[in-house]
């Protein structure tokens, strides 16, 4: 039969969801649709994942359309509910069309399975093509992919060397036999034969070395095993090609400080920056990265890149003040104080009522003004606030020292210093 | 404050008294201008250099503005826009719209001539950031200048001599319209000021047509959209694929 023909009879016999937060858009990708076959009485287009999950809850959708944002959520949220509700629903096609053609979306598109990623604008040849590239691979697929799902179901069932068997005769079915390594590296994993399920992926990259399911599995492998360098230059591969993954990207910066591999700081931070979507605990987790490659470098002489580190985290993660105020300490502790002073203009007005601004503003005017009682004056406000902080303790008990206070007068400071602070007080004793 | 840093202009006109004031003032915006007295210097320049955008009167002691218009289209890969300076009438500034002039300027009201020229160039923020950025852009966005209104719009489906906008004004069936968009195509940064005509408000959308002179800049930008797709499918098929 004609591909032009599958297609048609595809969506002439399929329920259609169209999303979109645009209703023109909606209505050009809907007619769009009955040009190329779809009955007008099939097609549901709705704006927001919530009208998306009424629809899916009433209707036998077969094809859905989405654009990268809708309301309420992403087409990655509703194909993830889609696959979800239709689990053996081998032929259903989630299509993503959108006008965000970042690396981050691109990339977010093949971890997540997307069937299609149609640019917006599209062409009616470009949607007639991809659909019909989609459509055909869904509804005739190859012997290659009929023998993998073969696989994909033993596997399921626990029997891995049935699964093998299978999945070893697809092997020689195609040319570039990547996903059939990937799944044989599975079943392998699932025996506990860690070499080998490396191996095999290791052979699926082979033969294509961006190959998604490949690099995970690896990482997985290697986490398991706790060998964390090679999981990390893992890692770092995924993170270069498939930078969309908020999670994953935590996952790197905590391998990074572990392995020491505090120079490639800068490029995840290119990757944070570039992200679609930054969440609060993402931004979190680089906050901590920076703070640590950056206290790293300063130690290590070189101030030029610490430096770097430290004005990433006043520009993007000055939300978290716990940050600013570890940045400031720091660098009120290795005499630069003017640099410290630079970064408490970088919190936000709303912060400066809060512990992390008040305890650094303390630290930079301690080194700035030379009077002790003037130190002492502030210190005893934040004392009296009931703030408690290893080295605003420790400069005011200095300052109380300096300005000549009896020792009775210095002593429950010091006891509360020495109390709340052991470690550190012996340390710096 | 307007800047035009980043665009070229040439300037045709015989009277040098309106002519380098004018350069004068586009320069001092950053604007990097060329002047020509007539249609054959003018000629010889556009083929020298590529200009972003042309202000010409509508006499030159050698033809008439169309005239050069037309000669662009056949010699030049890459038209730029036009803008007209002489007295019009409002019955002479619809016509020139119908021969893709994008605006038509009172000669020597040289504040109109630059803010009409800054709505229909790139500004000097957005082409920096462009140049800084130097990837590719994470949306495709178009910015339509109608009526002496710049805003924003959504491109739906493109064709060949069209494409579908969405966007929350309608305008009338004919309204002229410049749509101006930038992509980044081999690691460098290609602008496009594509002058058209609205279509008829729909459902879908409201209709842009492209100016017939311009389809040739418009298919680059067809291409561009094609390679990129084709790009994408490549990478999601090898990354999730066999």
């Amino acid at each position: 039969m004609d591909k032009k023909e599958i297609l048609k009879k595809f969506l002439e016999t399929n329920e259609v969801l169209i999303v979109d937060k645009n209703p023109s858009s909606r209505n050009r990708l809907l007619k769009t649709m009955v040009d190329l076959g779809a009955k007008r009485s099939t097609i549901h287009s709705v704006g927001t994942l919530q009208e998306s999950q009424e629809i899916i809850q009433t209707k036998n959708i077969g094809i859905v359309l989405s654009d990268y944002f809708i309301g309420g959520g992403s087409g990655f949220d509703l194909f993830k509910l889609l696959r979800e509700k239709y689990p053996n629903k081998k032929e259903l096609c989630l299509v993503l069309v959108t006008s965000n053609i970042s690396q981050t979306a691109v990339a977010k598109a093949a971890e997540e399975d997307v069937d299609s990623f149609i640019i917006k604008p599209y062409t009616i040849q470009s949607i007639q093509e991809n659909l019909i590239s989609t459509v055909t691979q869904k509804i005739m697929p190859s012997d290659y992919i009929v023998k993998i799902e073969e696989g994909k179901v033993l596997l399921a069932a626990g029997k891995y060397d049935e699964a093998i068997g299978v999945l070893n005769v697809a092997r020689g079915m195609h040319p570039k036999p990547a996903l059939a390594y990937f799944y044989i590296g599975q079943a392998e994993y699932l025996k506990n034969h860690v070499d080998t399920a490396t191996g095999s992926y290791n052979e699926g990259l082979n033969f294509n070395n961006i190959h998604y399911k490949c690099l995970v599995g690896l990482y997985e492998v290697f986490m398991r095993e706790e060998k964390f360098h090679e999981a990390y230059q893992v890692v770092k591969k995924i993170a270069k090609y498939f930078p969309a993954n908020p999670d994953r990207l935590a996952q790197i910066i905590r391998l990074a400080v572990r392995t020491g591999n505090y120079q490639d700081m800068q490029m995840f931070y290119e990757i944070f920056t570039s992200l679609d979507i930054r969440l609060q605990v993402l931004t979190n987790y680089i906050g901590a990265g920076m703070y640590i490659a950056g206290k790293y470098c300063l130690l290590n002489s070189d101030k030029d890149t610490a430096f770097q580190y430290f004005d990433n985290i006043a520009v993007s993660c000055s939300e978290f003040t716990k940050f600013l105020r570890a940045v400031i300490t720091l660098l009120v502790e290795n005499d630069l104080s003017e640099d410290a002073e630079k970064f408490l203009s970088r919190f936000d007005k709303d912060a400066k009522d809060g512990e992390d601004y008040l305890v650094a503003d303390f630290l930079v005017s301690s080194k700035k003004f030379t009077d002790p009682g003037f130190v002492i004056k502030i210190g005893l406000e934040l004392w009296n606030k009931n703030i408690r902080d290893f080295h605003f303790l420790e400069t005011l008990v200095e300052a109380m020292e300096k300005g000549g206070y009896k020792d009775e007068k210095i002593a429950p400071y010091r006891e509360e210093l020495q109390s709340l602070y052991s470690d550190k007080a012996e340390l710096s004793a | 404050m307007i800047r035009l840093d980043g665009n070229s202009i040439l300037i045709a006109d015989s009277d040098p008294g309106f002519l380098n004031p004018l350069a004068q003032a586009l320069t001092r915006h950053g604007a990097r201008c060329f002047v020509a007295a007539d249609m054959g210097q003018a000629r010889d320049l556009l083929v020298k250099f590529d200009f972003d955008l042309v202000i010409s009167n509508y006499y030159l002691s050698d033809g008439i503005i169309y005239q050069l218009m037309d000669w662009c289209t056949k010699n030049l890969s890459f038209l730029p826009i036009f803008t007209c300076v002489g007295h019009p009438f409002g019955a002479d500034k619809e016509l020139s719209q119908k021969q893709a002039i994008a605006s038509v300027f009172q000669k020597h009201e040289v504040g109109q001539i630059l803010s009409g020229i800054s709505r229909l160039l790139f500004s000097f923020e957005a082409y920096h950031q462009s140049l800084l950025e130097m990837i590719d852009p994470s949306e495709i966005k178009i910015e339509i200048c109608v009526s002496d209104y710049n805003f924003l719009v959504s491109p739906l489906e493109i064709n060949e001599d069209n494409v579908y906008l969405a966007m929350d004004r309608e305008f009338l069936k004919g309204t002229f319209g410049v749509l101006k968009f930038a992509v980044v195509l081999e690691e460098r940064y290609h602008s496009f000021i594509i002058p058209g005509s609205l279509d008829e408000k729909c459902q879908s959308g409201q209709v842009f047509v492209v100016d017939e002179k311009y389809r040739g800049h418009w298919k680059h930008f067809l291409d561009y959209l094609n390679m990129k797709q084709v790009k994408i499918t490549k990478f999601l098929s090898k990354a999730a694929g066999f």
